[in-house]
């Protein structure tokens, strides 16, 4: 059951089954310094993957210090979800709550796919993992595109990208950079010719 | 007119493209110029002048981006993708890359401009220039032969800009006038700077101390600064707590890159290992500068661009060794025969002898260390270009030879050996002019005269023969790649350069006729070059002896 009280200074604070979703003291100052950890990725992205809605203090940090940053929030509890965001008023803001009991269902939202196409940041709310780690896993894996499966997920929804590349077999273990440049099609040109040299500046950059 | 210029190597490499930056401004002084480097030379860039805008490429930042598995895998490729879209707004009219890797040759064929000067690699692997001179840079990249021209004078070349002094090429900044305002003293600076990244390049702590020590008593009155960046701190205070104990006292001296160069600007002399350092002494003006070349070092491209420095390097044979492999001869860095080799009382003697400029004294105590080390001044020579005059015993002929490549390069990669009126005259004018008291006798031009001769016609037979044998395996397909990398191997051999063709040869594998043709020219430079070489020589040796 969620539950909401003030801190001694007056901040919003939940706790979720007895067990604290944030700070008892100083929530906005944690989630901020949690902001601060990430802020070269945020600061050249377009959208962040906050995977947990936890306590509600990072994502309202998050809309405070990049208001121009698209939000896609993934959580399992909608409990959680509705007590939260109506503490904040999510939804007048440019934020998306993504309710998932599962990875695939993550996988055909829209909002999803749009914030996949371009440049993005996916990060792990940790105050709340506990609520559904093997999701948040999941989770992770799919929107990083690591895993063979989620890897070939991420290429259907990069069309830029596809269309440089051969069809992947197997990737056998995780995607990285040499898998992409081994992987690159000879015959594509124009447009995709830029990608090509992308993948192959970036390969020099771990040889 | 807009220029980009990219310079995506280390500090000292940019503080040496910061002179040829100058020569461009010079050039086209209301172009606006703006920079292309890599995000940890920014404590640099404030020192350049000439430059508008520059961009950061952060490599850690995208190497955290291909290397965390919590980090989209396609992040890398949406940064610089980012980084390239902000950089092509600006529509420049000329790209120049002065860097010669491949990270920088498909960023360059990903950057839009008009022209394009500088190594340039196309998704395809096709390879352009844009200039004779970064060809040839990009040709011996990676050949065990030996370097001819400095850095500084194939971008000036290159870019088709004039030689002047590198002093206009930095600022003195307010910041780094602040840095060193407690610095104030009336006697002659010292600045020595001990330590590169490169633990191959480094000589031990403790002869650091000997050598501070030996120079105090050769050369007393000196303020001395041990300088270092804030990582090197500790290491900086140990070899000033040593010197100490010594009886000579020197300061453990912090700085930014500003601060270094405001106090370079005041030094008399600066004395460093190779490092961005001593590109940053000659910008600054100082005085003198003293550079001791260990590990993979190679000072004929890389040494201070300046005409008033002295190199020291370590006759150790495997010196230069190839960069970013270790030491093959011992796993300790501070053991390395390089480094040993050379003693503090060599090293101080010289420097010594050198700030005094005493020509003769110094050449008689490069001779007397000469079981230690090899000693060469910085001169620039009367065609324009940086050259290292040997001094010791025995340099004249060494010097000779130096310059004789030096002009004959400059002829074909400038293709004057083609004009009507080939320069000949004035390259051996240069040539004259460039030789100090000690240069060649006729006996010895005769000599190399006859030695050019007899391989010319060896060159001539060696490119018909490794031409025929690789367009016959082109047409009929029959020998084996080993095979035929070892008969161009064994024809290679005959030539004075070794390992200079199949290097390149596998570089372009699987390019046809493309491959055979990039052969075919390297062979005909060569040729060429022979030819050159010994039109040059007897043009000198009609001049009369006195003119030598």
């Amino acid at each position: 059951m969620l539950e909401a009280f003030r801190t001694t200074s007056g901040e919003p604070a939940f706790s979720y089954n007895g067990r604290l979703l944030c700070s008892k003291v100083a929530p906005y100052k944690e989630a901020q310094s949690f902001i601060e950890k990430h802020k070269d990725q945020l600061a050249t992205s377009e959208s962040v993957f906050l995977l947990g809605l936890g306590s509600g203090h990072v994502v309202e940090r998050l809309r405070a210090t990049y208001p121009f940053l698209k939000i896609v929030v993934v959580e399992v509890d909608t409990a959680l979800i509705e007590g939260v965001s109506n503490c904040f008023a999510f939804s007048l803001m440019n934020i998306d709550i993504v309710h998932a009991a599962d990875v695939s269902t993550l996988k055909g939202r829209h909002e999803v796919i749009k914030a996949l196409a371009g440049v993005y940041t996916v990060l792990r709310q940790t105050s709340s993992q506990w609520l559904n780690a093997d999701l948040y896993n999941a989770a992770e894996e799919l929107l990083t595109g690591r895993s063979p499966d989620a890897f070939t997920y991420l290429l259907s929804v990069r069309e830029d990208v596809r269309e440089a590349l051969r069809p992947l077999v197997e990737v056998g273990g995780p995607a990285t950079i040499k898998t992409l440049n081994s992987n690159l099609d000879p015959a594509a040109g124009g447009e995709r010719s830029k990608i090509k040299l992308l993948i192959k500046a970036l390969r020099e950059l771990v040889i | 007119m807009r220029i980009l210029v990219v310079s995506l190597l280390r500090m000292g490499d940019l503080v040496m493209a910061a002179n040829a930056i100058a020569g461009l401004k010079r050039k086209y002084p209301n172009a606006e110029i703006d920079l292309f480097t890599n995000d940890s030379n920014r404590g640099v860039v404030p020192l350049i002048s000439a430059i508008s805008r520059t961009y950061y490429f952060s490599r850690t930042s995208l190497q955290k981006d291909l290397g965390e598995a919590h980090r989209p895998i396609f992040a890398g490729i949406d940064s610089l993708k980012a980084l390239v879209h902000e950089i092509n707004r600006k529509e420049y009219d000329l790209l120049i890359n002065l860097t010669q890797n491949k990270l920088s040759g498909y960023m360059c064929a990903l950057i839009e401009a008009r022209e394009k000067i500088g190594l340039v690699i196309s998704e395809n692997e096709q390879s352009t220039f844009g200039s004779t001179w970064f060809r040839h840079l990009n040709d011996f990249a990676h050949v065990q032969v030996p370097h001819l021209f400095h850095f500084v004078d194939i971008f000036k070349a290159a870019m088709g800009v004039s030689t002047q002094s590198s002093a206009e090429a930095m600022l003195n900044t307010e910041a780094g006038n602040n840095e060193i305002s407690s610095l104030d003293t009336d006697r002659p600076i010292l600045v020595i700077q001990p330590f590169t990244s490169d633990e191959k390049k480094n000589w031990r702590g403790s002869s650091w101390a000997e050598f501070i020590a030996t120079f105090s008593r050769l050369q007393p009155g000196f303020d001395i600064h041990v300088f270092g960046a804030p990582n090197e701190k500790v290491r900086v205070q140990e070899i000033v707590d040593l010197a100490a104990r010594r009886g000579a006292p020197a300061q453990a001296t912090i700085l930014s890159l500003e601060g270094a160069f405001a106090l370079l600007r005041k030094s008399k002399l600066c004395v460093s290992v190779d490092t961005g350092i001593k590109h940053l002494a000659a910008a600054a003006g100082t005085q003198q500068i003293v550079e001791l070349v260990l590990g993979s070092s190679d000072f004929k491209r890389t040494a201070a661009y300046s005409s008033n420095s002295l190199v020291i390097r370590s006759v150790e044979s495997c010196q230069p060794c190839g960069h970013s492999t270790p030491c093959h001869r011992t796993e300790l860095s501070e053991e390395r025969p390089c480094a040993t080799r050379v003693s503090p009382m060599s090293v101080a003697s010289l420097t010594a002898q050198f700030f005094r400029r005493d020509q003769i004294t110094l050449a008689a105590a490069a001779t007397e260390y000469s079981d230690e080390v090899d000693c060469y001044l910085g001169r620039i020579s009367a065609g324009g270009f940086w050259w290292p005059e040997k001094i010791g015993e025995g340099s004249g002929e060494v010097n000779s030879a130096y310059l004789l490549e030096l002009f004959a390069w400059k002829m074909i990669l400038e293709k004057e050996h083609l004009e009507i009126v080939a320069p000949f005259g004035a390259h051996v004018r240069h040539f004259r002019d460039s030789l100090n008291a000690g240069g060649i006798s006729k006996f010895a031009i005769e000599q190399l005269i006859r030695n050019y001769s007899e391989k010319s016609g060896a060159i001539v037979r060696l490119q018909s023969d490794i031409v025929r044998l690789l367009k016959d395996n082109l047409s009929q397909g029959t020998k084996s790649k080993a095979s035929l990398e070892s008969e161009i191997n064994s024809l290679e051999q005959q030539l004075d350069w070794k390992n200079f063709l199949l290097p390149r040869w596998r570089e372009l594998n699987g390019h046809g006729l493309g491959q055979v043709r990039v052969i075919q020219r390297l062979l005909s430079d060569v040729e060429q070059l022979q030819q050159i070489r010994l039109k040059l020589l007897q043009s000198i040796r009609d001049l009369p002896q006195e003119n030598l």
